[in-house]
Parts: structure tokens; sequence; C-alpha cells
């Protein structure tokens, strides 16, 4: 997994958001369901009945992810929306978008 | 789509492992994946609610179909099993159609109704070994024979389904079989694998028909003790089917039932339409049909 998208899910956890972004990045609900239990295991998040939060493990990761994502100021605290960014394309790179992807 | 939190996701995933049901798998989007599917449509309060009745859902599979049926013949009194037992599928035996003739329409009378569910079952116990119920026993599905060989009092008509909702598929059947001058409402009894209780009382009041089955089912809201409010959990349900856009006709289960059953990923239309209901986009985790294929994003 991809540091943006595990900084991502670190930060709904501990804000108990909406996991849609992960949907919008082909995430299936039972693979989603692996991270979490993948981060509860590893130590960062715990599961108390019913609630689901950040350990300070969790949290120092967190700080971490941020720093080596770069994100100062507003970008720390507002998340991009990965699921939209596309790859750079070359200036003479035709495009032609994909007809099933269209939605009109 | 509405947004779906961590803590609902795993409270989602808690009571699929209870129930030991299916959440990895599958090449299509697998039962737990059509489930949050389907709970990404509603909102919070909706989640909430739909997980609460999930926790008293009953999903039925073709392993334990027959077994579980099987349950049920042990609800029967012996003096029934003494005599001699016909066992029949609940489903009306005759077809009514009509022929266009110079004088107007005229009805035809046709043997054997269309394949449902208890000809399925009724199929199924016709291959297996049953005569640990009865030594005494014909599994057989003509109406003439009944109508020559049945006689008050000495014999009994078994008439066998799946699942009884409200009744009135159950009370439609058996009056085709009353219609025959030797059976009364005393000699037929239903054995189905689960029944709705009002099903029950409906054919009871009705004709006077016992119904036995080995689960018994209530209306999964206004019956339900886990929910506090019923009129609050009625409204959100009623929000659930109005965001489906489902047909008024299935509102909370046909004959407003509010079944929670499944059998065989068939489920019946008295199940909440929130587990069956399927669009080309919306898919269904329990669906009656199967008519969409897609992955429903």
């Amino acid at each position: 997994m991809e540091n943006n998208v595990r900084l991502y899910l670190l930060k709904i956890i501990k804000f108990n958001g909406d996991l849609s972004p992960l949907y919008s990045l082909g995430y299936d609900s039972h693979q989603i369901v692996e991270l979490i239990k993948t981060e509860v295991e590893n130590g960062n998040a715990i599961r108390s009945q019913g609630i689901l939060a950040l350990t300070a493990l969790g949290n120092e990761i967190v700080k971490k992810l941020e720093k080596n994502e770069n994100r100062k100021g507003p970008s720390s605290w507002i998340e991009p929306e990965i699921a939209s960014k596309i790859k750079k394309i070359p200036i003479d790179y035709i495009f032609l978008p994909d007809q099933q992807e269209m939605n009109f | 789509m509405h947004s779906l939190s961590p803590e609902i996701l795993l409270r989602a995933e808690d009571i699929f492992k209870s129930k030991n049901w299916e959440i990895k798998g599958g090449v299509r989007l697998n039962l737990f994946d059509k489930f949050c599917e389907r709970l990404r449509l509603f909102n919070k309060s909706q989640q909430e609610l739909l997980l609460e009745l999930t926790k008293s859902f009953t999903k039925i599979g073709m392993g334990e179909y027959l077994e579980c049926f099987l349950e049920s013949f042990f609800c029967l009194p012996q003096s029934v099993v003494e005599k001699k037992i016909y066992l029949y599928p609940l489903i009306d035996p005759i077809i009514k159609t009509s022929t266009n003739t110079k004088s107007g329409k005229l009805p035809n009378y046709i043997e054997k109704g269309k394949t449902k569910s208890a000809n399925f079952l009724h199929y199924m116990i016709e291959s297996n070994d049953i005569y640990w119920v009865s030594d005494n026993i014909i599994v057989n599905n003509s109406f003439s024979l009944l109508k020559k060989e049945f006689e008050h009092g000495k014999c009994v008509l078994i008439l066998v389904d799946d699942y009884v909702g409200s009744g009135k598929t159950a009370v439609d059947a058996c009056a085709t079989f009353l219609t025959l001058p030797n059976i009364q409402p005393s000699d037929i009894k239903i054995v189905c694998l689960a029944a709705h209780n009002h099903g029950i009382k409906h054919v009871k009041e009705k004709l006077g028909i016992d119904v036995f089955s080995d689960i018994q089912l209530f209306k999964g809201i206004s019956e339900n003790i886990g929910i506090d409010n019923i009129n609050i959990a009625l409204e959100l349900m009623e929000g659930m089917e109005k965001t489906l856009k489902c047909n008024e006709k299935y509102r909370f289960g046909y004959e407003k039932t509010e079944s929670l059953i499944t059998f065989m990923n068939k489920t019946p239309n008295n199940t909440f339409p929130v587990y069956w209901h399927e669009t080309p986009t919306k898919v269904a985790p329990f669906p009656r049909y199967n008519n969409y294929k897609g992955n429903g994003k």
C-alpha cells in the first residue's frame, strides 16, 4: 500500500471518517476490513467495545507519514482527493477518454 | 452514496463472522461486499437499523436446506405419523386456464402447477430415504390419485414447502385440495422449513389447518425485542425503501410480513426488500432473481 493511502486510512480510523475515498481507489469492503485489522494487529489502532481509535503508536506513524509526504500547513489537515488524481501526460499526447468511464 | 465509517464496517464483519457467512472469495463481489454496497446507500441511522435487523436474519444454504426441513417432521404429532401419509408439494394442483368459444370463455383444468420451491423441495424428499418417518408414505403429486384413494380419517395429506409467509398462498393451495369430497381440513397438515407466526395463524383461522415448522419467524421490526423505538425504526425502513424505489406492493415485504429469511439465494418476497431489491446499478446481497450480474458500482 502506498504511503499516501495508508495515511488516508489511519486518518479515517482516527476520526471514524468516511471510507468512500478508499472505495474510489478500487478497494472492496473485505479488503478494507483486512487493512483496518492489520493496523489493529500491528498496534497502530485499538478496538474496544465497538469503538475504533488510533493508539499513540498510530498517531506517531501519522506524524511520520505526514512529514514524509511533506504535508505542512493546511495540507496536513485537508486530505488531497487522491482518487481523482491522474498521472501526468506528455504535452504531445492525444488524450482519448474511455467511453466506459464517461458518465454522460 | 452515503458515507461508511470503519466502525460500521467492522460491526458488519462481526455479524458475518458470527453467522459464518462469506466475507472473502468469489469471482464477482462476494456476499460481504454486496452487503456493504447496500449499507453505503443509506445514512448512519439506517445503517445501524440494517445491522440490527441482520443480526436476526436467517440464511439457509443448499447444504442445510433438506436437513432443516426434515427437522420440521419431528414437530408432527405421533397420531399423524401412524396414518397412511400422502406427501404432496404445497402448490395449487390445478392450473385454471380458459378457452374462447362462441358462447364465451370456458375454463380448462390442467393438473400440476408451475415450478415452485415446493416442487423442488418435494423432489428432494422424493430422492431421499424418508421412510424413517413412516413405512406407509406415498410421495406423489397426482390430484387424481388423491381423488381415487384418499380416505378421510384413515389417511393424512402432508403438504410441503420451504416457507409459509403471509399464509395466503398456502390457503389458496389447500382450498383446491379441499374441493375433493374425501378430504377434510383435519386430514391436511402443512410441514415447512420456516413459517411466519402470522401465516400459521392465518391458515388456522381460514381453513382450520395446522402448520408445522422447525423455524418460527416473527415480524422483523414490529415484533423485535432488540429494537427500542419501533415507530422510528419503521420510519427509517420506509426511508430506505424509498431510496431503493421499491414497489409499493413489497413495502416491509409482501403483505407487510417484515420477514428476515433467505433460502439458497432465492429470497422470499416477504423479506424486507432492502435485502433483495436490485437494479442494474444497485446489487442486492440476497437477490430474488439474480438478474444483474454487475458489480453494482
